[in-house]
């Protein structure tokens, strides 16, 4: 029912309307009024503060928040750091400033120029020249700070690694932030934005826990003279440091398996694997994370660029390696799981197997005999899992690879991860266009073929086959702490994937991978543990060098050496840790990486043992079952 | 319903042509605001937008928001709760709906949405001798539940502005006199009580910078402090285009948004400043003809509310730009960078133009 208006009906209404409109105009008159007193009257007055900007706005920093290992060791400190600055606002005479700069800092012209060109931030806030002075440098500007203004000097904090080249590949390091980066971070934050020549966490644990180490940076208001010196504080936010990371890593342990893998090339590699939890990584070789801070020099870019040896790249988890007879404990457990074998068939081994018209060899030339799966694993003997292979097929190969966690990223919290590959006929078909040849089917049984696999995998297969086909996600976060000891936030284990396993089968593969070590005539007999019962089970493994950055067969002798992987974990029955090596050129698993294993096996029980306070023969009377308790040791069996 | 040649000869050009003029000294000044970055582009394509939203909304007869009034304050409605559960998070409020890589506040539209249903709750009975408390109820329901939803984002400006519009609206359609009285004695003490007890900290902090910002230069009132040097800085010519020292150094805060007024002022001066007023109390004054020539109550109303939607934003902004308001986040109609805003001026903008050519029709 819509209301049409007679005549005179809506008079009042009208008038209502028009002494509102009334109202308004006297407000706008208002507001003029205003505008003359501020634009006019107060013109020139206003004109001179907007000259000097003798009110600005400057940053305080947040602390980063260090890193500590999982018992509350430092590992990465701040120190301070000073940063020589310009400010574009009140720069006199820009040539000379930038004259002197470039003697006192020992700088070319053209690179202190070519800074102030590029810089797109407000013009009251320093451009950061060169960070990290040295005293002398410090000593010189400041003693002719107030000659050139604009000259800044402002102190920052710098990451301090304290024992240098501590795993720099996973922890990561600090460095100038990009544009690119810029932009990328700023998207998701609309305060507390990154500046312009902000520091930032590039690559490992820096750069994936940049939101919770970086803080929340803090400003001041103060009031500048005409010099831009600072003459009165008028107010400030103080700023909230960085969350405080704890990593899973045990630095006793970090500390010696560096000491232990010395210069070879390769990875050395320890995590708990009823967690996930990774408790020492060494890559070698590394680089120093010191170099990074304050923009690496090209010429220390150029000679890590181009090392042979590239000690650039993170092998533990981007190194991919032919698993070699690391990967037979798959076919094994596939065969017991499907009942194509029961633990006592046997097959025999004559030196060669034979596939159509093909003939694979046994490492072995003149044949293990008889063998059953346990002495198979034992030995690593070809034939045995040639014969698997074939009667598994490629797919089934590759499920049980898949679900222990090969042919994916395990999902650890490190940017870079690779996947590796897990050969099987709708891959090939997919990858190649072909379809798969049974013959194939062979050399991958046996590790080699198409297979590849990162360390951080073969680890983590290992160590789920050790608690009996559980994955667990490994990960170097354990729990982040805020600046008054308060635990905000902790890691929660996340299963990965898991298969199942019969309690027969877990006893097979636990026997043969325990006589691989600890009976005579087992692949690493020579390297068992020191102890009477607390024993390793584990793997050799020699990888033919075909894959690894393609070119190796046409270089030097040396690249055509084998690498050497040995896995292994321990205690046999009820693991808390589970150890690879590969060695790159190493030659034999058994030579060159079992015994690093054995060492840093050995090495983490005695430590253990030191943290609960018992000697290690107690320790091992006990059969090493306990955990570390040390800091609450919830890293029990969960 | 046939078209009508009379309403061609009857469309309002000078009202179009002030709220063009608006937008484009709006354009200008983001342009200039924001160093030639990507908020002019957005704007312009939101412009765009705006004028494809005002043809159907110019051409269909307005009475048909007489029967959707509150199918459409419905929809604003529920728009307000999906915000609270799904909104996208900046600067600590909960204000966005993500559309594709646009995002849309729909605190903008529920201001029509009031205004329209305000409107038809009026139209539909008569009271020359003003509404009683009673009848009021319903309405200020109408206003509060918008206000609390939007509050709880929170964006208290446009929180308010529901119940300014809602108070506007009351007062012109009149209300009982006694019960003003005694509204406006009770409303005496409201002012001490909110500061004693409802106002955060940080909102006492405001007011109190307005009156000294010397008091606390570092938060808001470093805002003032800079919004007003950049203002009086401008002079009477002001700095030129582009040339703004205080926004071109990014002294200003939110200067593309809330503090347009200030980066105008400084790079046109006094003249741009007056240009840019009298531009909008022409817009005020032809808004206002709408509502007095509207042939129906519902019309009027609309018309009237929408004015004062105008009204209220121009005010507020530009007293805060001024230092005589504390700092709230009211934009400035049809200048200030923001997509959902300048759709919703656009639209009302069509609505009156549509109130405004069927003034002889029925």
């Amino acid at each position: 029912m819509a209301f049409t208006f007679g005549h005179g009906e809506d008079r009042y209404l009208k008038a209502r309307i028009r002494i509102a409109f009334y109202i308004a105009v006297a407000f706008f008159s208002l507001m003029l009024a205003r505008l003359w007193y501020l634009q006019i009257f107060q013109g020139a007055h206003f004109r001179q503060e907007s000259e000097e900007n003798s009110i600005r706005m400057k940053e305080i920093l947040a602390s980063r928040g260090m890193i500590r290992d999982r018992f509350g060791k430092l590992i990465i400190d701040n120190k301070p750091n000073y940063v020589a600055g310009i400010v574009p606002e009140d720069v006199r005479d820009k040539n000379r400033l930038i004259g002197f700069m470039s003697d006192a800092v020992s700088m070319p012209v053209t690179a202190i120029a070519k800074k102030l060109q590029d810089y797109r931030g407000p013009r009251y806030l320093p451009v950061p020249i060169k960070r990290g002075l040295s005293w002398s440098e410090l000593a010189r500007l400041e003693a002719h700070r107030f000659e050139f203004p604009g000259l800044d000097i402002a102190v920052e904090s710098r990451r301090s690694y304290i024992y240098g080249d501590i795993a720099p590949h996973l922890l990561g390091y600090l460095s100038e932030i990009s544009p690119d980066e810029l932009n990328a971070w700023n998207a998701e934050r609309e305060d507390d934005r990154y500046q312009q020549g902000d520091q930032i966490g590039k690559g490992g644990i820096e750069r994936r826990y940049e939101s919770i180490l970086k803080g929340r940076d803090g400003y001041k208001t103060v009031r500048v003279d005409s010099l831009g010196r600072e003459i009165a504080e008028l107010g400030r936010h103080d700023p909230k440091p960085g969350t405080n990371l704890h990593l899973t890593l045990d630095l006793d342990l970090q500390l010696y398996a560096r000491e232990v893998f010395k210069d070879k090339v390769g990875v050395l590699l320890a995590l708990d694997p009823r967690t996930g939890e990774i408790l020492s990584v060494v890559n070698s070789p590394r680089y120093d994370p010191e170099l990074f801070s304050g923009g690496i020099s090209s010429t220390n870019w150029i000679r890590l660029r181009d090392d042979p040896d590239h000690p650039l790249e993170n092998r533990a988890i981007r190194g991919l390696y032919p698993p070699g007879s690391t990967y037979k404990i798959i076919p094994a457990v596939a065969a017991l799981e499907t009942k194509t074998v029961t633990p006592w068939s046997k097959v025999y081994c004559s030196g060669y197997y034979r596939f159509g018209n093909r003939t694979f060899r046994c490492w072995k030339p003149s044949g293990h005999g008889w063998v059953d799966v346990k002495d198979a694993i034992k030995h690593s003997c070809d034939v045995f899992f040639y014969t698997m292979g074939e009667k598994l097929g490629v797919d089934k190969l590759a499920e049980y690879a898949s679900h222990l966690g090969l042919g994916r990223p395990t999902g650890i919290d490190v940017d870079g991860e690779k996947g590796g590959i897990v050969p099987s006929s709708g891959w090939k078909l997919n990858r190649f266009k072909e379809p798969w040849y049974p013959g194939e089917t062979i050399s991958v049984a046996i590790g080699q073929g198409y297979n590849l696999a990162t360390p951080l995998q073969v680890a983590t297969v290992y160590g789920a086959l050790g608690i009996g086909g559980k994955v667990y996600r490994p990960h170097l976060f354990r729990s982040a702490v805020d600046e008054n000891g308060e635990t905000v936030k902790r890691y929660e284990p996340v299963l990965h994937d898991e298969i199942r396993m019969s309690p027969s089968t877990l006893n097979v593969v636990r026997a043969g991978l325990s006589s691989v070590v600890n009976e005579p005539g087992g692949t690493a007999y020579w390297s068992r543990l020191p102890f009477k019962n607390i024993r390793m089970a584990g793997k050799t493994g020699t990888a033919q060098v075909v894959g690894y950055k393609g070119d190796a067969r046409s270089a030097g002798s040396a690249e055509l050496e084998d690498h050497a992987w040995f896995v292994g974990f321990a205690p046999v029955d009820n693991p808390t840790i589970v150890a690879v090596a590969l060695v790159e050129n190493g030659g034999h698993g058994s030579s060159t990486a079992a015994p690093l294993v054995k060492q840093l096996l050995t090495r983490y029980f005695e430590l253990t043992a030191e943290r609960q306070g018992v000697s290690i023969e107690d320790f091992d009377r006990h059969g090493g079952a306990t955990v570390h308790t040390a800091d609450g040791g919830d890293s029990g069996l969960r | 319903m046939a078209f009508d040649k009379r309403y061609i000869r009857n469309f309002d050009v000078k009202l179009l042509i002030a709220g063009l003029v608006l937008i484009t000294i709006g354009l200008i000044n983001i342009y200039s605001a924001t160093a030639g970055g990507s908020h002019f582009g957005k704007q312009l394509l939101w412009f765009t937008l705006g004028l494809i939203a005002m043809v159907p909304v110019v051409i269909v007869d307005y009475r048909v928001l007489d029967r959707l009034g509150y199918v459409i304050y419905g929809i604003v409605f529920a728009m307000l709760v999906g915000v609270l559960a799904f909104g996208r998070v900046s600067m600590g409020a909960r204000r966005w709906i993500d559309i594709g890589s646009f995002s849309i506040q729909p605190s903008e539209f529920a201001k029509l949405a009031l205004i329209i249903a305000l409107a038809k709750y009026f139209q539909s009975f008569w009271r020359t001798n003003g509404y009683s408390a009673r009848e009021l109820f319903i309405p200020l329901l109408m206003a509060l539940a918008p206000f609390l939803l939007i509050a709880k984002q929170p964006d208290l400006g446009s929180a308010g502005f529901q119940i300014l519009l809602a108070g506007t609206i009351f007062l012109l359609v009149k209300v009982d006199r006694r019960l003003l009285v005694t509204l406006t004695l009770m409303a005496l003490p409201i002012p001490f009580v909110a500061w004693e007890f409802l106002l955060h900290d940080y909102q006492r902090g405001r007011i109190l910078t307005l009156i000294d910002p010397m008091s606390d230069p570092l938060g808001k009132g470093y805002h003032i402090i800079q919004s007003m040097i950049a203002v009086g800085s401008g002079g009477f010519a002001g700095k030129g285009f582009m040339s703004g020292s205080q926004a071109q150094l990014k002294f200003l805060p939110e200067q593309h948004t809330d503090f347009i007024f200030s980066v105008l002022t400084e790079e046109w001066g006094f003249l741009g400043g007056i240009v840019t007023m009298g531009a909008l109390i022409a817009l005020l004054y032809f808004a206002m003809q709408v509502a007095l020539n509207a042939k129906d109550r519902f019309g009027q109303i609309v018309a009237a509310g929408i004015t004062a939607l105008y009204f209220w934003g121009a005010a507020i902004n530009i007293a805060m730009v001024l230092g005589l308001f504390p700092v709230v986040g009211v934009p400035l109609p049809f200048i200030s960078y923001g997509g959902s805003a300048l759709l919703l001026n656009m639209v009302s903008l069509g609505l009156l133009l549509n109130i405004s050519m069927r003034r002889f029709m029925f």
